[in-house]
């Protein structure tokens, strides 16, 4: 099951989106997450969906696995839908139920905001299906720098942030096989009373724990004995370029948002 | 050159000396292998080595300087270590970004890095994984970038604690063929930290540890030739030396020979 | 009696992420012998053992064990009925110790699957017995032992669920020299004395041949040959095609088979090479 969360996972590809800047990607992201609230029409969401599809397209990603990985979330779209199915009120009515009424605006809308939220979380899985979270963090790491100046702790946040994605694989490699060794010891939390299923919990956490002090103690050994120091100056090694291809796509953007302007204006 | 001088060390929480009189002295270029059951002593005798303990009796002097509360940051300055666990060594997301880390803390421009990187990947046959996710490879590829990370500094004197005790027949022979490598080319001092007995047979000089003493030292002949005091510090014979000693009264290492013999 | 028909075993599946681990494994298990599971990491002995006590269902296929059978579709509940009859030991089984003290730990497993406190008080006393803990540290936390002890320790917390059938995952690794025998000689007590039908994964050729009666080897997701441990160990051009090496004993005796020593059976361990070969030289001086 969790396997098919997509948000937060990576897969490697040498795609034009691979390529981009992830300075540029994260740019472009917020600008798209901007320009989805512009839209406001049949015309406008439609082509801000097919823009959503070229893009996955050109990524190299399967829509329907993107699909898939909305389903997680379906009981949130369904639950939005639905709110504004009901509440919101204008048009003709379409159901009269006494104590409720469903409107043809309510119809709209609720398909409107859904398709607005279903955009905004396939725009932010392309983003990081396309973009690895050490290149994530790096790009992240250089937008912040001028909060250096005010004594924000860019560096070391960045640092403390790479090694946490680091570990992330490692650590739910260790709680799989914490819980299954526990299932063989016939721990579980789906049976029992409150006080066994308790019990089951600890079984998980405090081996969890126990292993993740002990890594960390070492990491901390190695990171010294490898020279590192928080107050030190660091070169990088990774470097950001920012290169034609960031360029055009910013603007192919900014030509969506014009696009968008311009249909909304012809009133469509 | 390292010179250790009755050195003694006791943990805070332990009555029992976890290093005790140890004196020893590893030349430059050396191979030393360090050998022990667990508890042995071995494992603080490597922090000591990295100068990570602090108070102890005894000296130690690196090329003929002593160490102080105050030098011990530039004296250990060229030592690179490789850990047990190849999984909490790891610092870098990628296998590029880890091998880089110590060049990034020394200021290395990246130019140079780049270069360092690709050479050092290319020395222990792994340049391939370049961008690969540590989490990804078997341990032994683990080990072997872990070991490409510690000679990117250049360093003067590489110790492995135990590289090899968590990795399967073919991680350890992958590398120990590495470390042979490595000290045959760039002429390091390898200290080479193990419990086991057949790990040893290219060191210079063997040290055989058990509850903080140094309790026999010499070459790899030496050592082989007295399987009496390995077994009794808790250490298995490699199978010749078992079967050469039981059978033929004498220790013999090597098979062909065991077999003309027998 | 364990029974395996073709399991077939899938990782993510219909994700970029899917992976095969298992094709097509039929095998069987006969109770009260020591069997052996042999292969290059990756090749599905891990997601194999994991299918013998449910912790993974089959993709397709099924596995029976006893009057039981885990396919796709097994439930929850059923769960609880097979691990009172198979136990498993996880490699660095240490990293599952979470109680207070050593005596509450092992009896963990014991009261989880309905066994009344008695019982599971008198199995752990007997297994930590077998294990060399002494009474002392039953009451010391588990977390302050030594790394060799809190291995014991836990193999303990498995045994005292006391199943018919245990699988031991690589159960030395990361052990020293004196360990590593210690444990492999309480595996072969637990048959020998005990009963139990042992399922051991190891990478350790000679310690499979020294102790083990069965072999099967993977490779794949497969299982490329299966039988007799001396007729499976001995196969030298099939371990060779393998990537696997010979056990030493195995080898030796080979080896020395031209000038007339070849006992039948076999010498399997090191001690017992030396003391065959002794007898076989002595009487031939004669």
């Amino acid at each position: 099951m969790l396997s098919k969360v997509l948000i937060g996972r990576y897969i490697p590809g040498d795609s034009v989106i691979h390529a981009l800047d992830p300075r540029s990607k994260i740019l472009l992201t917020v600008l798209f997450m901007v320009i989805v609230f512009l839209a406001n029409s049949w015309a406008t969401y439609i082509t801000l969906i097919l823009f959503v599809l070229i893009v996955t397209k050109v990524a190299g990603l399967s829509i329907r696995f993107l699909f898939d990985g909305l389903k997680l979330i379906l009981v949130l779209f369904i639950f939005t839908f639905l709110m504004h199915v009901f509440l919101t009120k204008g048009g003709t009515v379409l159901v009269d139920g006494g104590f409720f009424t469903i409107e043809s605006e309510g119809i709209i809308t609720g398909i409107f905001i859904t398709l607005r939220l279903t955009l905004l979380v396939v725009v932010t899985t392309i983003l990081t299906l396309t973009t690895s979270p050490i290149e994530l963090t790096h790009g992240l790491e250089r937008m912040f720098q001028p909060l250096k100046r005010i004594g924000f702790p860019v560096s070391e946040v960045a640092m403390m942030m790479s090694i946490s994605l680091r570990f992330i694989p490692t650590l739910m490699d260790e709680t799989e096989k914490i819980i299954k060794a526990q299932s063989a010891r016939g721990s579980s939390f789906r049976m029992g009373g409150l006080k066994e299923r308790f019990q089951a919990l600890l079984s998980i956490f405090i081996p969890l724990f126990v292993s993740a002090f002990k890594r960390a103690e070492e990491l901390a050994v190695a990171m010294d004995v490898r020279g590192y120091n928080v107050k030190g100056k660091r070169t990088s090694y990774r470097l950001l370029e920012w290169k034609s291809s960031d360029t055009i796509a910013i603007i192919i953007m900014i030509l969506l948002a014009a696009l968008l302007f311009g249909l909304r204006a012809i009133g469509l | 050159m390292i010179v250790l001088n009755d050195v003694t060390y006791k943990y805070d929480d332990s009555r029992r000396a976890a290093l005790d009189n140890v004196s020893l002295r590893i030349e430059r270029g050396d191979w030393i292998s360090i050998v022990g059951a667990n508890g042995s002593g071995k494992s603080t005798l490597v922090k000591l080595l990295m100068g990570i303990l602090e108070t102890y009796e005894g000296d130690v002097s690196i090329n003929g300087i002593k160490v102080t509360e105050e030098n011990t940051r530039a004296l250990h300055k060229n030592f690179s270590i490789v850990l047990q666990n190849p999984d909490n060594q790891f610092v870098g997301a990628t296998v590029e970004d880890d091998v880089a880390f110590s060049l990034e803390n020394l200021e290395v421009p990246r130019e140079e890095m780049l270069e360092i990187v690709d050479t050092v990947l290319q020395e222990v046959g792994m340049l391939e994984y370049k961008k690969h996710e540590p989490s990804r490879l078997s341990g032994g590829q683990k080990q072997r970038i872990a070991i490409a990370s510690a000679l990117a500094t250049d360093p003067d004197v590489l110790i492995l604690d135990e590289a090899t005790s968590m990795l399967d027949p073919q991680g350890r022979r992958d590398v120990l063929k590495l470390v042979q490598a490595v000290h045959k080319k760039r002429k390091t001092t390898i200290i080479y930290v193990t419990h086991d007995l057949t790990e040893v047979f290219r060191s210079d000089a063997v040290i055989v540890m058990n509850q903080g003493q140094v309790r026999l030292k010499g070459s790899v002949d030496t050592i082989y030739s007295n399987p009496h005091i390995l077994e009794e510090n808790n250490l298995v014979l490699p199978f010749e030396i078992k079967i050469s000693t039981a059978l033929l009264n004498q220790s013999i290492m090597s098979y062909a020979k065991l077999v003309r013999k027998l | 009696m364990i029974k395996i028909n073709q399991l077939m075993s899938i990782y993510n599946h219909k994700t970029p992420f899917e992976f095969k681990a298992l094709h097509d494994v039929n095998t069987t298990f006969e109770p009260n012998k020591i069997h052996g599971i042999i292969g290059h990491t990756g090749s599905g002995k891990s997601t194999f053992i994991q299918h013998l006590n449910a912790l993974l269902l089959p993709s397709s296929g099924e596995v029976i064990i006893g009057d039981t059978i885990i396919n796709k579709k097994t439930k929850a509940k059923v769960f609880h009925k097979i691990r009172r009859s198979i136990g498993m030991v996880f490699q660095f089984p240490e990293n599952q110790l979470f109680e207070e003290t050593v005596m509450k730990d092992v009896m963990f497993g014991p009261l989880n699957i309905g066994i009344d406190e008695e019982t599971a008080r008198k199995n752990a006393e007997k297994y930590l017995t077998l294990l060399g803990i002494d009474e002392s540290e039953y009451e010391a936390s588990p977390f302050e032992l030594s790394g060799g002890q809190m291995r014991k320790v836990a193999i303990a917390g498995i045994l005292s669920m006391d199943q018919d059938t245990i699988i031991f995952d690589e159960p030395t690794a990361g052990l020293d020299p004196k360990s590593h025998i210690e444990v492999m000689d309480l595996i072969y007590n637990l048959n020998r004395e005990h009963g139990k039908t042992i399922i051991l994964v190891s990478h350790n050729m000679d310690d499979c041949y020294q102790y083990t009666d069965t072999i099967k080897i993977f490779s794949h997701g497969e299982i490329v040959s299966e039988g007799d441990t001396v007729d499976i160990l001995q196969d030298e051009a099939l371990l060779t095609s393998m990537n696997l090496e010979l056990p030493k004993v195995a080898r030796l005796t080979k080896d020395l088979k031209a000038r007339g020593f070849n006992p039948n059976p076999p010498p399997r361990s090191t001690d017992e090479f030396i003391s065959m070969y002794d007898m076989w030289r002595s009487s031939h001086a004669e």
